[in-house]
Order: C-alpha cells, then sequence, then structure tokens
C-alpha cells in the first residue's frame, strides 16, 4: 500500500525514480487522449451514415487530408522558414529595443519604450493588416514572405525587448563596477561581462517567446500566406473535414515547438553555472 | 609607497563622507585603514585607487596625481589592483578564465601568455585543481585567493584591499589574510581597509584610524594600538 502511495505522491521532485515519471505521464497522456476521443466521437456519431463507424470517418477524413499532402508539406516547410527568419529578426529588433531603451539618448530611450508599448498595446492581427496593407503599400512591399518575417519580427521583437532589457537589468551592479575596476571598457563590459551572463539568464523566456513565435505565425494566414496553417484550411475548405484538419494541425505546431523546449532544455545545461 | 592627501573631501549628496582629509606619507609599503563602519574607509579606498571620483582636494600615490578624468583612471587602474570584500568574481567564467579574460582584453596579452600568468597564479595560491572550476563551486577563502590573483595578475604596483575577509567565517579569514601577509613579505605595496586589528598591528607601516570623515589618529602599529592618544581612539581599541 505505502509503496503504491509513493507512485503518485513525491516529496522530492528531484530524484523521482523513473517509474514515477513513467506511469504519471502514462496517466495524463491517456486522460487528455480519452476526453479527445470522447468530444470527437460525440461530435461525429449522429452524423453517421448506417454502415460507418467513427474509427472508419476518422480515417476516412484524415486520408483526405492526406490527399494534399503536398500543399500542407509546403505551408509546413514555409511556417518554418518564416518561423526561422522572423527568429533571427526578432531577435535583432529585441536587442535593438533593449539597448535603445537603456539608452542614456533620451530620444533613443523614447523610441524603444514607445515601440514597446504601441506593440505590446495591439493585437497581432491589427498590426498584420496595418502593417500589410497600409505601410507595406506605402512602401511597395509585396512580397508576402518578407511582409510576414518582418511583421512576425516587430511583434516578437517588442517582447523580447522587454525579455533582454530585464535581463541586464538583472545584472548586479557590481558586476559593472568590477569590470570598470578592472579597467574593461564599456564595450568590453558588455560583450565579455553582461551579455553572456544576459544569455543565460534570459534563455527559458526567451524559449518561451519562441514557441509563441511559431503558433503567431499561424496569423499570417490573414494575408494569404500560405504556410501550414493556411495550406491546412485550404484542404478543409474542400473537404468540410475541420475537426481533423485542425487535429493536423495541432499536431505539427505541437511537433516544432517540442523540438524548441528540447533545446532550450539542452542550452540551459550548457550554461549552467549558477545556482 | 607614497601617499599624499591635500584636503580630500568627498560628498554623497549632501554629506561630507570625507571631510578635508590631508596627510603626508613617504616609504610606507603597506597602509591600513581601520575605524568604525561609516567612518569614510572604503571611500577613502575608492578614491586612492580611482574607483570614484574625488570632490574636491588632491591625491598622490607614488608618481600618480590622480584626476577626475575617465580616460585618465582607466590608464590609472590599469596599473593598481582592487580586492572587494564580495570576492566580485565573474560568474560566468571559470578561475582560469576569470584571469586570463582580463590579461587578454585589457593588457593586451596574446592567449598563451596570459593562460600561462594564470596557471602560475594558480599554482602560486594553491587553486591550481580548481582551474576550470566557476566560482560558485569554490569555498568562500578560495573565491576571495582567486580575486587576489586577479588583482595582481597583470602586476599592479599597488594593490587595494577592501576589507577582504569580512565575508569570511574565521578559518577562511585566517587563510585570506595569510595571503595577504605573504604579498607584503613579497614586496608588494598595499592599501588594506580591515576590521581585523591583530592582522593590522601584524602586517601595516602606517595605520590611518577614520572617524566621521576624518583622520582622527595615524602612525605606526605600536603608536596606533599601544599608545592611542585620542578618547576616540581609546575606546575603538577597547571594543575590538
Amino acid at each position: 500500500m505505502k509503496k503504491f502511495i509513493k507512485i503518485f505522491y513525491s516529496d522530492n521532485n528531484a530524484n523521482k525514480p523513473f517509474y514515477v515519471k513513467a506511469i504519471n505521464s502514462i496517466i495524463v497522456i491517456i486522460i487528455f487522449i480519452l476526453v479527445l476521443s470522447l468530444s470527437y466521437i460525440y461530435t461525429v456519431t449522429p452524423n453517421l451514415v448506417e454502415g460507418e463507424t467513427v474509427i472508419g470517418k476518422l480515417s476516412e477524413n484524415l486520408y483526405k487530408i492526406y490527399e494534399y499532402k503536398n500543399t500542407i508539406i509546403a505551408g509546413f516547410i514555409l511556417t518554418i522558414s518564416i518561423s526561422l527568419a522572423a527568429l533571427f529578426g526578432s531577435v535583432f529588433l529585441g536587442f535593438l529595443g533593449a539597448l535603445s531603451q537603456l539608452s542614456k539618448i533620451q530620444i533613443f530611450h523614447y523610441i524603444g519604450k514607445f515601440y514597446v508599448e504601441i506593440i505590446r498595446g495591439t493585437p497581432l492581427l491589427v498590426q498584420i493588416i496595418t502593417i500589410y496593407y497600409f505601410i507595406g503599400v506605402l512602401f511597395q512591399l509585396n512580397n508576402k514572405f518578407i511582409a510576414g518575417v518582418l511583421i512576425l519580427s516587430i511583434f516578437e521583437g517588442a517582447y523580447i525587448s522587454e525579455i533582454i532589457r530585464a535581463g541586464i537589468q538583472s545584472i548586479s551592479k557590481t558586476q559593472i563596477e568590477t569590470a570598470r575596476s578592472l579597467s574593461f571598457t564599456t564595450r568590453q563590459t558588455y560583450f565579455y561581462i553582461i551579455f553572456p551572463q544576459v544569455i543565460r539568464r534570459t534563455l527559458p523566456p526567451l524559449a518561451g517567446q519562441f514557441v509563441s513565435l511559431i503558433k503567431d505565425s499561424s496569423l499570417l494566414s490573414i494575408i494569404a500566406l500560405s504556410e501550414f496553417t493556411l495550406s491546412v484550411q485550404n484542404t478543409t475548405a474542400i473537404n468540410f473535414n475541420f475537426t481533423e484538419g485542425y487535429i493536423v494541425l495541432g499536431v505539427g505546431y505541437l511537433i516544432l515547438t517540442f523540438f524548441i523546449s528540447l533545446l532550450s532544455k539542452y542550452l540551459e545545461a550548457r550554461f549552467l553555472y549558477e545556482t | 609607497m607614497r601617499l599624499k592627501l591635500e584636503n580630500v573631501v568627498k560628498t554623497f549628496g549632501s554629506v561630507n563622507v570625507l571631510d578635508d582629509i590631508s596627510i603626508d606619507l613617504v616609504n610606507k609599503n603597506v597602509v591600513t585603514i581601520i575605524g568604525p563602519s561609516g567612518g569614510g574607509k572604503s571611500t577613502l579606498l575608492y578614491l586612492l585607487s580611482g574607483y570614484k571620483e574625488i570632490t574636491s582636494g588632491n591625491i598622490t600615490i607614488n608618481e600618480h596625481e590622480l584626476q577626475n578624468d575617465e580616460k585618465f583612471l582607466i590608464e590609472y587602474r590599469k596599473k593598481i589592483g582592487i580586492v572587494f570584500q564580495a570576492y566580485n568574481l565573474f560568474p560566468h567564467l571559470t578561475a582560469i578564465q576569470n584571469i586570463t579574460l582580463v590579461l587578454e582584453k585589457v593588457h593586451g596579452y596574446t592567449k598563451k601568455d596570459a593562460k600561462d600568468r594564470a596557471y602560475f597564479l594558480l599554482m602560486h595560491f594553491q587553486l591550481k585543481d580548481h582551474k576550470n572550476k566557476f566560482p560558485i563551486e569554490l569555498s568562500g577563502g578560495q573565491q576571495q585567493r582567486l580575486a587576489i590573483a586577479r588583482a595582481m595578475s597583470y602586476e599592479p604596483e599597488l594593490l587595494f584591499f577592501d576589507e577582504p575577509s569580512a565575508a569570511l567565517d574565521p578559518e577562511l579569514t585566517v587563510e585570506v589574510l595569510g595571503t595577504i601577509k605573504k604579498l607584503k613579505e613579497e614586496g608588494a605595496h598595499l592599501v588594506i581597509v580591515t576590521h581585523e586589528m591583530g592582522f593590522a598591528r601584524n602586517v601595516s607601516d602606517h595605520i590611518l584610524y577614520l572617524n566621521g570623515g576624518k583622520i582622527v589618529e595615524h602612525g605606526s602599529p605600536t603608536e596606533i594600538f599601544d599608545h592611542p592618544k585620542t578618547q576616540c581612539l581609546k575606546r575603538f581599541c577597547q571594543i575590538h
């Protein structure tokens, strides 16, 4: 009995035996799948024609999506490329935003603040439409891919700028003073002392932001950029199998974001030097 | 060491932390600053080490006449070393990198020279087994010895210590103070702020007793500890 309880109750979070992790994870996954399947069965059953089974209907609908696999894979790859490009773009803008917010030159300071407030205070959907249909037209930005990357970079860059700013400000002042006492120049202090520590500290929130970035890219479907979401939506518009389509979307995004989680865990372990 | 202060004042806000200090010392290699907390000890050390700017007055150390000019101070600080109470190591660098980074980036050593120099110092301070450890993995005493090694890695002409043992337990205090004493025996020129009176008596050529932003008394260890002139210092010596 005691051993049985031990499977479900542990006050030592760091050193759990493998079977505790395995059993509990499997139970959670089973509950999740159960809820999902029950809802699916509940939605599909009333519409079944005689002779049809739920499983049969599911596989039939999934196959209809599978028929468009080339379009969908192309969309998936486009989502990866947009996200990857926007990742670099947003980190660049984030750094720029953070540094200008911390700048002693007041106009930069307020540009940084304004950027963050405007972008964080308005919905991404509004930004996509404003930037693409108004500002984009003014600058004759016709390439949807570039527009998409730009919009995403600007949007996520505002959040990343706050993460980096907080990271820089969290580095204790004595580190900067020590660097000064050792005659490091300001530039050297940033490059060799502050940034390396900022990277380590901001890795977890940055990973979270990158996950958001990938998911937010789905909204770019609104400007008819045929990324993953739009490519699946297009097939469901033909087949009306919305449920299955969105299941495929969910799984697809999960694969991408799970990869980011793994990567950030690995990087965190690599940069681990302080408790 | 030559140490000359002329009417030195340091103000923080409206408070005179150092209030018109003058002194002229010649040939004193180890100068110790003692006194109660808030008496201006650390502030004086920070002025002497070019770490903070003087409000008014003149300071001359050896042949350096200190100026409130960041360019001058950067060059000056390259010739001196500071050891802080809280070690102030760089947490993202290993023990050996804490030394080599300074040598390479500030003092223009080649990678190899910096490594050789750092290795020599780690040997000297019995830290060679810890060279690839991060500061967090070292004991307080080891961290402070590493900070000392870093401060003297570029062979500064003067070393400044700001209460180097204040954050250490008694055993590690002995270890770190022993290290400093060894530096003196090797001929280093030191300015030390400390609360350890036994150590101050032992190591100093000259002692400054600071209280209320003024040098209340100064002299050799015997003069200060055995024949204190002012009531204030007598009381201070009784407490410690």
